[in-house]
């Protein structure tokens, strides 16, 4: 099954055994199913509860949050994740402070999922990965969708939270096959989950994680890119990484990675998001903060901070080389 | 000369009950990590019976045999004059309507994922790919650790620093990691201690078949009590006599020695080796423990025991000559069990337990 097969069918579980949940979104009922296909057949099956909503982001989000506020699950599809910007206003002024507003009793479980991510050549305003702007929006967990997270796990915990959840979706990666255990084990991965933030989180190693030298941090489809990168480091020249592969990015509690990174002593975080006040350096502020922390030799690694070109080929001027991948990877391995 | 051992991971496990039985090539000799596969003696896909030989295995010194773990259809997983490992499945007992596939060719690459260096040094051992025993990504570190060979210094060890204690600062947030390391690095060390007052002691007890292998062995039981981080790590008080025969090396570990009169550690030295002569097997040492080696069998004066399969020391006792006033004891550690310092301390109390036999009999 691959990523956008196993989405489809989490929503549809998901409106199964609770009908509390609805769909929101653009074009995404039958037949076309979404931009994506992420909700095709599911408005034949569940009429009343996929809404086709007109193309206005922030109505369709304040229309959720109300839901939300009322006692329903709603989960809205922003078609391109660049179109988050219209929703900005309904998150940070409304939806993740209504809990805060107005008492224990208040809930917002409101949930948005969008497709982020470059890799098809849509140009500028249709390729970036806009998560970072919202990390820090106090009450907003962000989780990051890709092959190594299992969505219906996650759509459950998250639905139960009190606050609202955005759902960055690696976009390249709808047609990649689900990374479960069997898909590790055939292909020879050291292959373990952990939780972090309430979701699994996957790490994978070539070798078992005691011989590795430097723990990768990633997620979305750069964790997929970063697959057979991190295999040829280890075939070419043994120079072993665990990749942890994050679901949610702005987990409160860390303690689970300070844990993992501690057998390494290095990390590095990947990311295809722009640089500057990006996720890694967010990620490696707090982490510094913890005891002991200090002195792990700790590195990011994000995409040029500029507008990414319209077509595949100058796409890829604006993405991290794979070069700078192994560089930066010999040079954290060979620091003291 | 050979000995038959089963090949089977465990017992009781029969083919007919549908999971495959793995054929495993067993440790015949303790300094061979390595093996031929000599034949197979049965064919690909022959129909054989529990216990019936299906295998030959060879290393430098001797030949075992291996008997089928269950009843079933042979399965060849790895050709006649594979170099295998010891601990690597060779074959397979499967069901009788199982399917089989056909046998693999020699030198036919496994299809096992395998880094580049530790390819390379497949190549220069001989070494079947399918004979590296365990799963995933095959490293040269493995290699190394199957060969006996030293960490070459090469590839990831060249380019980062050691497990020493330069190593980044991780300190106070978790235990500092285990080292990427495959093989312990066995170090040794060694004291001269005298044997007279043995021969003395000896001397006086004629008729009693205690010897100086009972004297070490009850010796090195009391100067071990001391030293608790050891019994933490062996799990209790047990030595492993290493036994050297025309089969291989034998290790029978006796539980605690010091509490044992020299008379009972004899009677049980004899009653481990005959158990080894008549080919029954003994009760092999499990590893953590400490065992001692005495080669005199073998004409040897002075030697550096091996590290072995998990071994936390050995000592190593050489041949008595009856010019000469000492012996030597030659202590090989691991130091992730012992250090320097303890290893020396503990060889001080042994030497000063030796030279004072007499107390060894109060017990």
């Amino acid at each position: 099954m691959n990523f956008v097969e196993s989405l489809n069918q989490a929503l549809r579980t998901r409106m199964s055994e609770d009908n509390r949940v609805y769909l929101l979104g653009a074009d995404i009922g039958d037949p076309y199913g979404g931009a994506f296909k992420a909700t095709r057949g599911l408005g034949d099956t569940f009429p009343g509860r996929l809404l086709s909503t007109p193309v206005s982001e922030a109505a369709l989000v304040g229309m959720a949050a109300g839901m939300a506020l009322n006692g329903l699950l709603p989960i809205v599809e922003i078609m391109f994740g660049d179109f988050l910007g219209l929703t900005f206003d309904q998150l940070l002024n409304h939806a993740t402070k209504f809990p805060a507003l107005y008492g224990a009793d208040c809930r917002c479980p409101v949930v948005l999922r969008s497709p982020v991510g470059g890799g098809r050549g849509y140009g500028a305003t249709h390729s970036q990965s806009v998560e970072k702007h919202f990390l820090g929006m106090p009450g907003l967990r962000v989780v990051a969708l890709g092959p190594h997270s299992e969505p219906l796990s996650v759509l459950r915990e998250v639905q139960q939270d009190r606050e609202p959840t955005l759902i960055v979706e690696a976009k390249s990666c709808y047609g990649e096959p689900m990374r479960d255990a069997h898909y590790w084990r055939t292909r020879s991965w050291c292959h373990e989950r952990f939780e972090l933030g309430g979701c699994p989180a996957t790490a994978i190693s070539p070798v078992p994680r005691e011989q590795c030298r430097v723990t990768v941090l990633a997620y979305g489809a750069m964790a997929v890119r970063l697959e057979p990168l991190i295999w040829r480091h280890a075939v070419e020249r043994e120079l072993f990484c665990e990749m942890l592969v994050l679901t949610v990015l702005n987990a409160r509690d860390l303690r689970p990675l300070i844990e993992r990174i501690a057998v390494t002593g290095r990390a590095i975080t990947i990311e295809e998001g722009a640089a500057g006040w990006h996720w890694g350096a967010g990620l490696q502020d707090r982490l510094r903060q913890l005891r002991g922390f200090g002195a792990t030799h700790f590195e990011t690694l994000a995409a040029r901070a500029a507008p990414i070109p319209s077509g595949l080929a100058n796409e890829e001027l604006a993405q991290i080389h794979d070069a700078e991948i192994h560089l930066a990877l010999d040079r954290i391995t060979r620091r003291p | 000369m050979s000995r038959s051992v089963s090949g089977g991971a465990s017992s009781g496990r029969t083919a007919n009950s549908g999971l495959p039985a793995p054929i495993v090539v067993p440790t015949i000799n303790a300094n061979d990590r390595i093996v031929m596969l000599a034949e197979w003696s049965r064919p690909h896909a022959d129909e054989v019976e529990p216990g019936t030989v299906v295998a030959t295995v060879e290393s430098s010194k001797s030949a075992a045999e291996i008997e089928a773990p269950a009843g079933g259809r042979l399965h060849w997983a790895v050709p006649s004059g594979a170099r295998v490992a010891t601990g690597t499945v060779i074959g397979w007992i499967v069901g009788l309507s199982a399917a089989i596939p056909p046998v693999p060719r020699l030198g036919e690459d496994a299809g096992r994922p395998c880094t580049d260096s530790a390819r390379r040094l497949i190549a220069e051992l001989g070494l079947d790919m399918r004979g590296v025993p365990g799963e995933g990504l095959i490293t040269e570190a493995m290699i190394r650790q199957l060969a006996g060979a030293p960490d070459s210094g090469v590839g990831t060890a060249a380019e980062t620093p050691s497990d020493g204690p330069s190593e980044p600062a991780m300190r106070g947030v978790c235990p500092p990691a285990k080292p990427a390391r495959a093989a312990p690095v066995p170090a040794f060390m060694s004291r001269s201690v005298a044997k007279g007052p043995v021969d003395a002691f000896l001397d006086a007890r004629t008729g009693s078949a205690v010897t100086a292998t009972d004297i070490f062995l009850k010796a090195q039981g009391i100067a071990l009590q001391e030293f608790t981080a050891w019994k933490r790590g062996s799990g209790g008080d047990r030595i492993a006599l290493a036994i050297t025969t025309e089969a291989g090396l034998i290790a029978p570990a006796i539980d605690d020695p010091a509490a044992r009169t020299l008379d009972e550690i004899a009677r049980w030295r004899i009653a481990a080796m005959r158990h080894v002569a008549v080919g029954a097997g003994a009760v092999e040492a499990r590893p953590p423990t400490f065992a001692f080696t005495n080669l005199a069998g073998q004409d040897i004066e002075v030697f550096v025991p091996n590290l072995f399969g998990g071994l936390s020391a050995t000592l190593g006792l050489g041949l008595r000559k009856a010019d000469q006033p000492e012996w030597t004891l030659c202590l090989s550690f691991d130091h992730n069990v012992s250090d320097g310092f303890y290893a020396a301390r503990f060889l001080g109390s042994l030497a000063e337990l030796i030279t004072n036999p007499e107390q060894l009999d109060l017990a």
